[in-house]
């Protein structure tokens, strides 16, 4: 995951450098852009315009390929870990997300295209939100989720791990995770159960500092206090998806629920655009070699 | 799943089949149309994408060319812009032209142009594209002047923007000749200049437009209608028209015609190059310009109709110029081996247009016949020089008094008259002299220096000029005075210009005033030199009372008057002469006479005898008196020479005793003494 989103990083650097040295075209209307000299090379229809298209395109098929990996009856035909694809998953739909920045010339006009930039906007922003929820319940080694009673036993493991600690500062931790959970008032419904979840992070956060604050007053290392807070994080994280397994399962899969119709919406405009665009539009392939190019 | 799962799943399905729905039925355009085309209803909607961007099957081009024939046609005949375009490029008209701004870009623009292979659209090769060749006056428009509609925000469906357009005249300009001459205007009217001049325009070979029919617009010789009407020439042949066709016969046909046989068509009419005059009198210079009335009048001898039958002599110039030279200039002229008529011709020739200098010539010769030679120094001088109105004055109008102000002009002047001409530099001193306005009397008619005046001719003044000052330059004694040389007036007398060294010795009272009629230097000096003085002993007695007299007067000057430097108030360069002889001469005696410190040589000397000439008595001026015996004794018996000094030896006279013991010794064996 880390390699994948320092190449995103870096290929975000690459297109904000490229976005900066042609600034004079990019940060023309659309009106301008058409009488300018790079409008035939940097157009959605040129050259390089439609090269970044057709990479999208191809990272787009890349990213929905993790559907397939995640599915039960078709998954264990693909090779590599759920994480692994999970990784690529992440990393063709960012990457993705610049190809198509670069296939459109930074903006977006009314059109089926544009639509769908807009949609896979929020894909992105809906996949970011996915990640942090994904990375929020504990997995095996290979990326599946953790179940109900595997939570349970390592938050045994945690209270033995806990009670090796010093056992005033990690008696008052443990109150105070333990505080935070009942505190927490999960409610039916993805929004409430969403700002519970939220709210409670904000808390959580808010209490760890003040622990902190105490420890150090108590005379403590920063390694032991460091450790302690570690501790309560992970057993926040337990004590939450074991208390409210249930809840915390219907938000993932609120999410997955929103994350993939956008995903679908943003596909069927992306096909809506792309047969429009190969309809009528000028697309110059000139620059592939079977397609006329030099 | 729940159905409350299962109904939101539909919806949420729905929403997005109705939002992908509405993308790809309303959406599709990526903006408005240019207003060139949302104006045509066919390509509204749906459809008016494939009305452009064609069916499935069909390209842009075609689909295009649908409605803009003339692109169609251009690219089948493979002329034009879009015929010459390759073939990407013309398949794919949204490469070049760019559409769905809403008209916030034009249709065609420069990137237009740029994309279809021309840089500029200015620099757009209308020739070899369209195959109409920009020339001359067309290489000035502008494309809108010819293309109204090449910068129009948006046409109306009918309207072209380059295209359409016939590359026949008429198709731009108004046919003033509404069909007449045909439809290649260019073939007489170019492009280089407006229309009005038909320069490539050929008229008839029997009637060729050169010279003065050249500039004539055709409605001057053609009428609108009628038999000389250019629609008349047209199918038939129009008969040549003759001069007098258009030209009215001043003549009333006298010399037929063929007017151009004399008139020619290059000049104005009354100008008859053509014409030639007797090769007895060619019309030549002056007379080439002149109206034949000017010389031959309607009637009478000269009349062009007497003269056609009478075979009269070609007149001289006198008869018809009047001449304002004086009889005797043409007279003196006349003496060459020229006939009197044709004297003016000397100086006046029949080619030139004026009598006026400098068309009119004279020779040196002609000149010296008006009694002025213009012999050295005026052989190099400009007529200007002495005609100081040549070339300037107006033409004097033939009359009576045209001798009376060409003399004014031209007046005569003697040849030694220099004053006519030059300016007196001696301002009038000699005004009053003989030879008052006579330069040559004293200056050479060639040059003014060195003059003539020499010494001989300055004799005749009242200075003549003769010993030291024949060496002494004019300048010395002629100063100048207000910048002009003095010469009258200049003062004579030797103090005028010489110091007076004696400082008035000579002429203080007593002085003689004149000698021998001299006066003042010349008493004594001459021109000869200062120092050569005629001084005789004479003078000597005039002047100083004292006589010279014997040897004194052989003496020099300077034996008695030895030379002392002057001074302060003393000119004199002589001193004064010592009144004693002792002073001057020496004392043989060796003081023998001298009483009271003085010797009186002329006791016994005289200035008029030699110093042994003396005057002294012995019987008379000596104590001792000669009686017979001693008077017959020489001198010397008694006045022996002895030895007063070393080899100083004087006779001695005193004292010498009056005894005669004192020379006679009574012993007879003395010897001392006289016997």
């Amino acid at each position: 995951m880390l390699s994948a989103l320092s190449v995103t990083a870096f290929c975000t650097i690459g297109l904000l450098s490229w976005a900066i040295w042609h600034w004079s075209y990019y940060r023309l209307q659309y009106s301008g852009r058409v009488q300018s000299p790079l409008y035939g090379w940097l157009r959605p229809g040129g050259p390089l315009g439609l090269s970044a298209g057709l990479l999208a395109c191809a990272l787009f098929v890349w990213n929905l390929a993790y559907l397939i990996r995640r599915s039960t009856w078709l998954g264990s035909y693909l090779p590599g870990t759920l994480r692994m694809w999970m990784g690529w998953h992440v990393f063709s739909g960012l990457v993705g997300v610049l190809c198509v920045l670069l296939h459109s010339g930074f903006s977006m006009r009314s059109t089926a295209g544009g639509h769908a930039l807009i949609v896979l906007t929020f894909v992105v922003i809906s996949g970011c939100i996915g990640r942090y929820l994904y990375a929020f319940i504990p997995r095996a080694a290979n990326g599946t989720e953790s179940s109900l009673d595997d939570l349970r036993k390592q938050l045994t493991l945690l209270s033995t791990d806990w009670d090796r600690e010093r056992k005033g500062f990690g008696a008052r931790v443990r109150e105070q995770v333990d505080h935070l959970i009942t505190e927490g008032r999960w409610r039916p419904g993805f929004i409430a159960r969403i700002g519970v979840f939220i709210v409670g992070q904000f808390r959580l956060r808010r209490s760890l500092r003040k622990l902190k604050r105490e420890g150090a007053l108590d005379g403590l290392s920063q390694v032991e206090i460091k450790h302690a807070l570690q501790l309560a994080r992970r057993a926040y994280r337990l004590t939450l998806l074991v208390t409210h397994y249930e809840e915390v399962g219907s938000i993932l899969a609120s999410w997955r629920y929103f994350h993939r119709w956008l995903g679908l919406l943003m596909v069927l405009l992306a096909i809506v655009h792309i047969v429009t665009a190969s309809r009528y539009g000028s697309l110059d392939f000139s620059f592939l070699p079977l397609m006329g190019g030099d | 799943m729940s159905k409350v799962q299962l109904l939101i799943g539909l919806l949420t399905l729905l929403g997005v089949a109705l939002f992908v729905w509405w993308d790809w039925n309303k959406r599709t355009s990526p903006g408005p149309l240019h207003p060139s085309h949302v104006l045509l209803a066919k390509l509204q909607g749906n459809a008016g994408c494939i009305a452009c961007h064609g069916e499935k099957k069909t390209k842009m081009d075609a689909a295009c060319e649908s409605c803009h024939h003339e692109i169609a046609d251009q690219r089948k005949l493979i002329v034009g812009l879009h015929g010459l375009l390759k073939r990407d490029k013309a398949e794919n008209c949204a490469s070049c032209h760019t559409d769905h701004t809403g008209g916030a870009v034009a249709l065609i623009t420069a990137r237009s142009f740029e994309s279809a292979g021309v840089a500029k659209m200015e620099a757009f090769d209308h020739s070899g594209v369209t195959r109409f060749t920009l020339i001359d006056r067309h290489t000035e428009l502008k494309c809108e002047q010819c293309h109204h509609q090449a910068k129009a925000p948006a046409l109306l469906e009918g309207q072209k923007r380059f295209l359409g357009l016939k590359q026949d005249c008429v198709a731009c300009h108004k046919d003033a000749h509404q069909g007449t001459f045909g439809p290649d205007c260019q073939a007489c009217h170019g492009q280089k200049k407006e229309f009005a001049k038909a320069d490539g325009f050929v008229h008839t070979n029997e009637f060729p437009l050169v010279e003065v029919h050249a500039g004539k617009k055709c409605a001057d010789c053609h009428q609108s209608d009628g038999p000389t009407s250019v629609k008349a020439s047209f199918g038939t042949k129009m008969a040549v028209r003759t001069c007098v066709a258009c030209h009215k016969d001043v003549h009333e046909g006298a010399y037929g015609n063929d007017c151009a046989s004399c008139h020619g068509t290059s000049k104005p009419f009354k100008v008859v190059p053509l014409f030639t005059h007797t090769t007895d009198f060619p019309l030549t210079g002056g007379h080439a310009d002149l109206a034949c009335i000017k010389c031959h009048a309607k009637d009478g001898p000269n009349s062009v109709a007497s003269l056609k039958v009478t075979n009269k002599s070609v007149r001289g110039c006198v008869e018809c110029h009047a001449s304002p030279h004086p009889e005797k200039l043409t007279l003196a002229i006349a003496k060459s081996p020229i006939a009197a008529k044709d004297v003016c011709a000397t100086c006046h020739h029949a080619d030139h247009k004026s009598f006026l200098f400098p068309a009119a010539t004279m020779t040196s010769r002609q000149h010296e016949a008006t009694g002025f030679s213009l012999a050295k120094p005026h052989d190099k001088t400009d007529c200007a020089g002495c005609h100081s109105e040549i070339g300037k004055r107006k033409k004097i109008d033939p009359g009576p008094d045209l001798a009376t102000k060409f003399a004014v002009i031209y007046a005569g002047r003697a040849q030694e008259d220099c004053a006519k001409c030059h300016a007196d530099v001696h301002k009038g001193q000699f005004a009053k002299t003989p030879s008052a306005g006579r330069c040559v009397v004293c200056h050479s008619m060639t040059t003014f220096k060195p003059n003539n005046f020499d010494a001989a001719m300055h004799k005749q003044t009242k200075f003549a000029i003769d010993g030291a000052h024949l060496a002494v330059s004019c300048a010395a004694c002629h100063k100048k005075k207000d910048d002009v040389v003095q010469f009258v007036g200049v003062a004579s007398s030797c103090t005028d210009c010489h110091a007076d060294v004696h400082r008035g010795t000579f002429d203080v009272a007593g002085t003689p005033k004149t000698v021998d009629g001299k006066v003042g230097c010349a008493r004594c000096h001459s021109t000869g030199g200062f120092g050569q003085i005629t001084w005789t002993a004479k003078d000597h007695d005039l002047w100083t009372s004292y006589k010279l007299l014997g040897k004194h007067a052989e003496a020099t000057c300077v034996a008695c008057h030895k030379r002392v430097a002057p001074g302060k108030d003393v000119a004199r360069t002589l001193g004064i002469a010592p009144k004693t002889c002792i002073a001057c001469h020496a004392d043989p005696h060796g003081g023998q006479f001298e009483k009271h410190g003085t010797t009186d040589c002329a006791r016994c000397h005289s200035e008029a005898a030699t110093f042994k000439d003396t005057t002294f008595n012995h019987q008379r001026d000596s104590v001792f008196k000669l009686d017979v015996q001693h008077i017959k004794l020489a001198c010397a018996t008694c006045h022996r020479e002895v030895e007063v000094a070393p080899k100083v030896k004087i006779v001695r006279y005193l004292p010498l005793g009056s005894k005669c013991v004192d020379c006679h010794d009574p012993r007879p064996d003395a010897k001392k003494g006289v016997p």
